[in-house]
């Protein structure tokens, strides 16, 4: 069982924590969605391109994680069990949303347009402030990871950004620890060659 | 660690809303509810928005009739699964209406603000609107004011599972700026696109929406094929 104790709101570990959910311990959910709200839905946010999509399948993995916390075993760890289902239900989320596209052949009338011009954005328009060289760079790679496919980018994101061994992504992911490494190496290849000079590797 | 390591680790990084949270707790403790109780049990067919439950609406809409009855629901379905899809142990195979549950919130100097029953709205805030449904088709937010207008000020086809209204992927509000009295919004489903005729879909939404917003019954209801739910917000009256 992985020691996961850095957080301090419970000292109950991951799996503790989903074992006491599934005994009937109604704060115990509470406290795995605080540990993982930010983790989670970031990996969403850069795996379906759309916050509020995101928003929706980051509900909907949790309540799929308590649905199957019967059948969870503590040999996986608890990292690459919640990633697997988020993972699982973008892909399956992204399928929707792709058929629905391809079937919807009717024209909405209710476009947004200048007749509602109540419908305000409340987020994510761009911001007053002049982007920085740095900041810059950063959404030069933001766009770069994002292109990649979704296979190399999410054994990058969860090794690079979220912090999971490469046993783990490889969990995550269901394929061997040799394809994990491959694919974050690929990843870091593809990365290295879209954003240049800066990133050439050292040493 | 080099420079690409470090820049992968700088990279932005986001967290889930507080509503989000309290949704997933709300839909667990629904199951886990649902489960303890006995199987002829039936399931209560409205998802409910802790904060917003028991609110009543009473509008007018032209000459038709528009009460809530909180007391007589001859049309309200009787849902064989949760707004997310689950089945519930005991519960009917035979086909049952599309479920659909609106929740509001406001936006109040870009601080979020619970519409609870009884609060009133500034007309500076903006309102939030989210939905949940258990089916595939298109839902459409309309708007009614005091004297009955009907505003359809958004459509789209939805999935099953609880949405923000959004535009091109980013969440949008209602601007309350100028309105007073009080306004009931609701979202209507409908599984086929509503046709517009003249082009607009204001010209459809009477007679699309007139029926089940006329028929008596406690919201969420279900009349020719469109399921509607609605949530009152009322302005202080000196707008701000």
């Amino acid at each position: 069982m992985q020691e996961n104790r850095e957080f301090m709101g419970d000292a109950r570990t991951d799996e503790e924590l989903l074992f006491a959910h599934r005994d009937g311990d109604r704060q115990a959910l509470g406290e795995l969605l605080e540990r993982y709200r930010g983790p989670v839905m970031t990996y969403l946010v850069r795996t379906l391109r759309d916050r509020a999509l995101a928003e929706e399948v980051f509900m909907d993995t949790f309540v799929a994680l308590h649905r199957s916390c019967h059948t969870y075993s503590p040999q996986n760890a608890f990292r690459a069990y919640v990633f697997r289902i988020a993972r699982n239900r973008a892909i399956s989320a992204l399928r929707r949303v792709h058929e629905r596209v391809m079937r919807q052949s009717v024209s909405l009338s209710p476009e947004p347009d200048d007749s509602r011009p109540r419908l305000q954005l409340i987020q994510g328009g761009a911001g007053p402030e002049r982007l920085t060289a740095a900041r810059e760079q950063l959404d030069r790679l933001e766009a770069a990871v994002q292109a990649l496919p979704e296979n190399r980018r999410s054994a990058l994101l969860l090794v690079h950004v979220e912090g999971l061994s490469y046993p783990e992504a490889a969990e995550a992911l269901d394929v061997p620890l040799g394809t994990v490494k491959t694919w974050i190496h690929q990843a870091r290849k593809t990365l290295r060659a879209e954003l240049g000079a800066r990133f050439v590797e050292r040493g | 660690m080099d420079d690409l390591d470090q820049a992968l680790a700088e990279l932005p990084r986001y967290d889930a809303s507080e509503w989000a949270i309290q949704e997933v707790l709300r839909q667990v403790h629904e199951d886990q509810n649902a489960l303890e109780e006995p199987e002829e049990a039936v399931v209560t067919p409205r998802p409910r928005f802790g904060l917003w439950a028991g609110i009543a609406a009473v509008t007018m809409l032209g000459a038709g009739l528009f009460v809530l009855n909180s007391q007589d629901a001859p049309g309200a379905p009787t849902a064989a699964t949760t707004p997310s899809g689950m089945t519930l142990k005991g519960a009917s195979d035979s086909r049952v209406d599309p479920s659909i549950s609106l929740g509001l919130s406001l936006l109040r100097n870009d601080v979020p603000v619970a519409l609870v029953p009884g609060a009133t709205a500034l007309g500076s805030d903006t309102v939030l609107l989210r939905y949940t449904t258990d089916s595939s088709g298109f839902a459409y937010l309309f708007r009614v004011g005091p004297e009955g207008d009907l505003e359809v000020f958004h459509g789209t086809p939805t999935l099953p599972g609880t949405h923000h209204v959004t535009v091109d992927g980013r969440i949008v509000g209602y601007e309350l700026d100028g309105l007073a009295g009080e306004h009931t919004f609701g979202v209507a489903f409908s599984e086929e696109p509503w046709a517009p005729s003249q082009g607009t879909d204001a010209a459809d939404a009477p007679q699309s929406l007139g029926p089940a917003l006329a028929a008596k019954g406690a919201f969420p209801r279900t009349v020719e094929n469109v399921t509607i739910d609605v949530r009152s917000v009322r302005l202080e009256p000196s707008g701000r």
